[in-house]
Parts: structure tokens; C-alpha cells; sequence
């Protein structure tokens, strides 16, 4: 073998997956980024450049700053509470006992299941006639409660959305916590002991600090998770009622291929795109940044 | 000290047990409304049915044909890990045994398409599809799949192929060994752990996806589950025990699976994820 034919090996072997993420990424992206500087209605020539026209529509569009808006709930709450609920179950899990296996797997197993499955077993669950959820409450005396349609009102609808969404995840954020708890150093918490630390105080102290890498890994997935959720909301409400559930991604579906307006709804790609990287961004640097202060 | 831990142990099973009967529940309610008819279920969907007839299923199996689109999801979540472990292993030799001066630069380039999602390129993948003949094929799912789980793939099979010790590579070319020779006999038998790994999430993704499908495929021959849930769900608006069936047939598959494998499936989505 001559030598300009084994410097450009690694290349022929590299060339299958340049070719994939060329075709697929790359090509597209660039594609995407031209389509959302025109006015573009997806069928035919008619094409004009409008630059930045459809982004600064879309920020004097109320759908948009409504969906925004929705978006952000839907961040605060599935990061947030997924965080929280996840967290506290992988500390209940973290201990030798009977049954914790089996406890493990069945919190998991939401996530092996389509979206589009849950959303519906759930609508059966929130069914405002004769529901589950309903029935529940009104044999536990609570009838106000029990007259409340979860997801036919503008308040409660785009909570429920998060809550079942909340649901389906925590197991995934739970097993990768138990995981980093099970890696902790037991003598961290003997020597804790030894010093008269109680349960609380091992947990903040010992547990909560050391998870540092556990904890960047689930809220950057939770994060990226809720600011693209699109199969739940559209499968429970379909956005609605109003525009009340609707996220960026649903917005960009309806308009490139519901509303014909593909310059409009590549532009709320791209802006979903750049928000992704920045908070996602932001969440690396500042979360690796306390990593290093713990480690 | 006695009564405390005693407490603690009660509590610890109080709080395990009510959470797992949220997390039951629901799919209690599946499965019994599966058995009822729709007007057991419009009386109440919490009672039991009155009878346990499979009269539901036989009316799904005969209007939709449920084991095609198992086919579809079967065949397309295979051939895009394939392809996914063959290219992400070729690159991941390539940047790790082979030593050439920008590897490190490609490992990163490889990375990047990790925090663009998907979903966000489809207005201009379908754009491209419709021009050459890709939109609406088993083909089209199968490259977009592919492409997407690759970054992750490069990523675990890079940092697992550095714990594999170079003098494989090098007392194999002195015995005059080609490259791809090496590749395929030595490293890819190699790669068995982490291919279980990468099978589990990569495969779990791309089998309850619902997205891409959803505008990529409209012939009804080519759809798969996720997406045959959905047109059953249009087909059937009013009738929610047929469509509690077809979830139920959809899903039933995938939880034997798991009930089986459920300790690998979670040691594998840990190590992806803490790797990724």
C-alpha cells in the first residue's frame, strides 16, 4: 500500500457516517435556515426573500408569544418537579430491602412505551364523564374536585399535559440517580455517622453534592425533552383548548403542513433550535462549573 | 433506635407502594377497558366487565392489519442499527486506531449534530424526500434513524475502543493484515457489550417514535405502530375500547420484553446516559 493511500484511509473509513450526517443534518439545516428567510408556501415557485420578516412576525404574533409561553410551563414543570419527584424516589430506592428490583422496574416502565400510548390511556384516566380520576374523587367526597375537566379548561389543561409527561419520564431520570447514588463511597457515610450527622444532613452534605454528574445529565435531557414535547399534547388536547397546550413544535407542524406557510414554520424551527442550544448551553457550563467546585 | 428503623423500613414500602400504584393504574384501566364493551364503558370505566370476551380483539384483527405494521417497526428499527453499529464503528476505529493529525477535531464534529433535534430539520428532510423519491418509503425512516443515533453510537463505541489495547491492531498489520481485514475479524467481535447497549436505546427510540412516521408515511402498507395507533385512534373516535385494544396489542410485545430483559434495559439506558 502506497503512502497517500493509507493517509486517506481513516477517511474512507470515516466516509459512511460523514455521507449520513451530511444528508441528514447538515444539508437540511442549511436548507432550513434559507426556506425561513422566505415567504414560502410549500407548493409551487412562488418564492420571495423576506429576511428576517418572519422572525420578527412571529414575535408580534400573540399564538406565538402564547405558545412561548407555554413552552416555558412546560419547561419550569417537567424539569423542575421530574427533578424533584425522581430524586426523592432513587433516595428511597437507594438501600438493600425486598422487593427493590421489582420496585425499580416498575417505575421504569412508562418509558419503554410509546407516547402516543400514554397520552391516550390518560385521556381515559381524565375522561370527564365517567374517568377514573373523577370517579376517585367523588368516592373520596371531594365532588368540586371531581366536577373539574382536566383537560377541557385553559387552567389545569396544560398542567395535566405536564403531569402525565412527568409520569411517563421520572423512572429514566430515577434509575440514572440510583445508579450515581450506588457509586458514592459508603465510609463518606460512616465517617458522617461518626460525626453525628443525621439523615438530612447526609443527604445534602454527602448524596445531593456528589450526584453533581447525575444530576447535569438528567436536567440537560429534561430540558432538551420539554422544549421539543410534541406527540403528548398533541395526542391528549391537540394543543387546545384554544391555543392552551400547543408547543413550538406543534406551531412549526401546523404551519408547514396544516397552514402552508413552510417559510413561517421553518422560522420556529430554527428559533427552536437556538433556544435548545442556548439553555441547554448555559445548563452544561454552569452545572460542569459546580461539578468542579464538588469534585 | 429500634422503633425508629422499624419506621423508616414502613415508611420506605408506604411511599414505594403508593407510587407504584400511580404508576399501575392507568394501565389496569387499559387493560379492562380492552374486555368491555362500549356500552360497559360508557356506564363506567372503572368497573370490571362483565364478561371476558376477546370479541373486541377479533373486531380490530379484522378491520386492521395489526402484524403488518409490526413488520414495518421490526424491519426499520433493525436495518437503522445496523447500519448505525457498522458506520459508528467504522468512524470510531478510524478516529481511535487509526492515527492520523485531526482526529480530535472529527471526534467533536461527529458530536455535534447531538444538540440539534430532529424534529427540527423535518420541514426540509421532507422538502428533500419529496424531490428524490424518499417520502413515503420503509428507506427514507430508515436513513433519518439511522443518521440520528449516530452521534451517540460514534460516542460510546470511541471511548469503549480506547480501553481495547492497540497491540491487537499492530502485531495483526505486522502479520500484514489490511485495515478492514483487522476491523472486521478483531474489533467487531470486540464490540458485543456495547452493542447490547446501544441496541436497547437506540432501538427503544426508534420504535416508539411517532414523529417522523407521522409525516414521512402515508401509505397505510408502510406505517408503523406508533402511527397504526393513531390512524385507529381517527378511525375510531367514539369507540375507546377498540382502540385500547389495538394500544394493548401494540404495547404487549414491548412489556414481555421488558419483563424479561428489565435489568439489562436499565443497566444499558444508565450506561448509554452517563457515557452521553
Amino acid at each position: 500500500m502506497n503512502k497517500t493511500k493509507r493517509k486517506r484511509l481513516p477517511y474512507y473509513f470515516m466516509l459512511p457516517s460523514l455521507a449520513l450526517l451530511l444528508g441528514v443534518y447538515l444539508i437540511p439545516f442549511v436548507y432550513s435556515i434559507f426556506i425561513s428567510l422566505t415567504d414560502w408556501s410549500g407548493i409551487g415557485m412562488d418564492m420571495n426573500f423576506v429576511g428576517l420578516g418572519n422572525y420578527i412576525a412571529l414575535f408580534r404574533e400573540n399564538h406565538f408569544l402564547e405558545v412561548l409561553r407555554n413552552n416555558i410551563i412546560y419547561l419550569i414543570e417537567l424539569v423542575g418537579v421530574q427533578f424533584v419527584v425522581s430524586l426523592v424516589l432513587a433516595a428511597v430506592l437507594n438501600a438493600s430491602f425486598r422487593g427493590r428490583n421489582l420496585f425499580r422496574a416498575v417505575y421504569f416502565m412508562p418509558t419503554v412505551i410509546c407516547t402516543i400510548a400514554i397520552g391516550f390511556i390518560w385521556n381515559i384516566m381524565f375522561d370527564p364523564i365517567n374517568g377514573p380520576i373523577k370517579t376517585i374523587l367523588e368516592s373520596l367526597g371531594l365532588t368540586e374536585l371531581s366536577k373539574i375537566m382536566w383537560l377541557g379548561n385553559t387552567t389545569t389543561a396544560i398542567h395535566a399535559v405536564s403531569f402525565v409527561s412527568v409520569w411517563q419520564w421520572t423512572g429514566w431520570s430515577m434509575v440514572i440517580y440510583l445508579a450515581g447514588m450506588q457509586s458514592i463511597d459508603k465510609s463518606l457515610y460512616e465517617a458522617a455517622e461518626i460525626d453525628g450527622a443525621n439523615a438530612l444532613q447526609k443527604f445534602f452534605r454527602i448524596t445531593l453534592p456528589l450526584l453533581a454528574p447525575s444530576i447535569t445529565i438528567n436536567l440537560v435531557n429534561s430540558t432538551i425533552g420539554a422544549l421539543k414535547i410534541f406527540d403528548l399534547p398533541f395526542i391528549m388536547t391537540s394543543g387546545g383548548p384554544g391555543h392552551a397546550t400547543e408547543s413550538l413544535a406543534m406551531m412549526m407542524y401546523t404551519y408547514s403542513f396544516g397552514l402552508d406557510k413552510m417559510g413561517y414554520g421553518t422560522a420556529i424551527s430554527i428559533l427552536l433550535v437556538v433556544v435548545i442550544l442556548i439553555i441547554s448551553g448555559i445548563q452544561t457550563v454552569v452545572l460542569r462549573k459546580k461539578e468542579d467546585e464538588v469534585l | 433506635m429500634k422503633d425508629k428503623r422499624k419506621m423508616i423500613y414502613f415508611l420506605r414500602y408506604v411511599i414505594l407502594i403508593i407510587g407504584s400504584i400511580v404508576i399501575l393504574y392507568p394501565f389496569s384501566i387499559l387493560f379492562i377497558t380492552a374486555f368491555k364493551t362500549q356500552k360497559e364503558y360508557l356506564m363506567s370505566a372503572v368497573s370490571l366487565p362483565e364478561h371476558w370476551s376477546l370479541s373486541n380483539f377479533k373486531e380490530v384483527f379484522e378491520s386492521t392489519n395489526i402484524f403488518l405494521s409490526f413488520f414495518n417497526s421490526v424491519i426499520i428499527m433493525v436495518a437503522a442499527l445496523v447500519i448505525q453499529i457498522f458506520c459508528g464503528a467504522l468512524t470510531a476505529y478510524a478516529l481511535t486506531k487509526m492515527k492520523f493529525k485531526k482526529a480530535g477535531k472529527y471526534t467533536i464534529l461527529f458530536l455535534l449534530p447531538m444538540i440539534i433535534p430532529i424534529q427540527s430539520l423535518v420541514i426540509p428532510l421532507y422538502l428533500i424526500y419529496t424531490k428524490i423519491g424518499l417520502l413515503d418509503t420503509r428507506t427514507g425512516l430508515v436513513i433519518i434513524y439511522a443518521a440520528t443515533g449516530l452521534p451517540l453510537v460514534i460516542f460510546m463505541l470511541t471511548s469503549f475502543m480506547k480501553t481495547i489495547p492497540i497491540q491487537i491492531s499492530e502485531s495483526a498489520k505486522v502479520e500484514g493484515a489490511g485495515e478492514f481485514i483487522i476491523f472486521s475479524r478483531l474489533v467487531l467481535p470486540l464490540l458485543k457489550p456495547v452493542v447490547a447497549t446501544i441496541t436497547v436505546i437506540s432501538g427503544l427510540s426508534i420504535w416508539n417514535d411517532f414523529f417522523m412516521p407521522m409525516i414521512m408515511i402515508s401509505d397505510p402498507d408502510k406505517k408503523t405502530l406508533p402511527l397504526k395507533i393513531y390512524d385507529f385512534m381517527g378511525q375510531y373516535t367514539s369507540n375507546w375500547p377498540l382502540i385500547c385494544v389495538c394500544i394493548l396489542l401494540v404495547i404487549i410485545p414491548i412489556l414481555v420484553l421488558y419483563c424479561f430483559m428489565q435489568r439489562y434495559i436499565i443497566d444499558g439506558v444508565v450506561a448509554g446516559s452517563v457515557k452521553g
